[in-house]
């Protein structure tokens, strides 16, 4: 049965999958969002990177106080304790590339439709003089 | 017959005196003041977290296991600035901890410390100094980017360290 960090690394894939397809999207011209909502998804995207720097600052606070005692059983708990704690620190880094990818296409659909924008109004601007 | 005697208490003076002489008493480590009052939180100006690249909005405060601080966000670090009901000679005493990557004992402006790493990727350290009944710790790890700027996080918990020690209570 897989534990909590391998379920959440599974999900993990599967968003990876779509950030990949939307990123294949955006760059081939076909996805494209207004500036604003794409800044907005963006920036939740960089909240998410920073909530996960705030839990990973109180796992290393965990991991210092957490004593299992210095005898055999408390030395095996203690290293299952620092492995479990090693996956986690991963498995959320890993997350934290996701979401920063995904912000970084959300901007660029948004750089999309600016980008059409500004050369549509120098288009018309060239056509009235 | 008399003479015995005098030789005797001669030899054990002699004994004391080469025994002094050759086991000199271990220097006493400075005494440190009482730091059970410092309030981490504040102990930096909020220029001084600018400086450090730390963003004084995202101050939280934290309180876990008797330890009692703040942690803040920033780049290229994340800070937490913390007292520790555990004490430095107590880290040393656990050192072999399996939960520790790195251990080390410095010392912060001639007062002890420690340095402890919990990230086997080697971008988090915990610098820990004396305050007596409690320790004072800075800890520094590497805030996410997806072009990170490598650091040394020791270095740089050990340089914020020595901008606190200097505000710690003293004795005397």
């Amino acid at each position: 049965m897989p534990g909590s960090v391998e379920r959440a690394d599974a999900q993990l894939t599967g968003v990876v999958q779509r950030e990949t397809s939307l990123r294949a999207a955006v760059d081939a011209g076909e996805l494209w969002l207004e500036a604003g909502v794409a800044e907005r998804a963006a920036a939740r995207c960089d909240q998410a990177v920073r909530d996960i720097d705030e839990l990973l600052r109180g796992a290393d606070v965990l991991t210092k106080k957490r004593k299992f005692g210095d005898n055999e059983d408390g030395n095996a708990a203690a290293e299952r304790f620092a492995q479990a704690g090693y996956e986690y620190i991963d498995s959320m880094r890993h997350a934290q590339r996701v979401f920063a990818n995904m912000a970084a296409t959300y901007r660029a659909a948004g750089r999309t439709v600016a980008e059409a924008d500004a050369a549509n109004e120098e288009m018309f601007r060239g056509r009235s003089e | 017959m008399r003479r015995a005697p005098i030789a005797m208490v001669a030899m054990v003076g002699l004994l004391a005196a080469a025994c002094g002489s050759r086991v000199p008493p271990a220097p006493a480590p400075p005494a440190v003041a009482d730091a059970s009052r410092v309030d981490m939180c504040t102990i930096l100006t909020d220029q001084e977290l600018t400086g450090l690249g730390i963003q004084g909005n995202t101050r939280k405060p934290e309180k876990v296991l008797g330890v009692v601080g703040c942690g803040w966000l920033g780049k290229p670090f994340t800070l937490r600035l913390e007292r520790d009901k555990e004490t430095v000679a107590s880290y040393v005493a656990r050192r072999n901890d399996p939960s520790f990557v790195a251990f080390a004992q410095n010392t912060v402006h001639g007062r002890a410390g420690v340095q402890i790493q919990l990230r086997r990727s080697g971008d988090q350290c915990d610098q820990s100094m004396d305050g007596g009944t409690v320790s004072l710790t800075v800890g520094v790890a590497a805030s996410f980017s997806l072009d990170p700027q490598p650091i040394d996080a020791c270095a740089e918990a050990l340089r914020i360290a020595e901008m606190i020690e200097p505000r710690l209570p003293t004795t005397g």
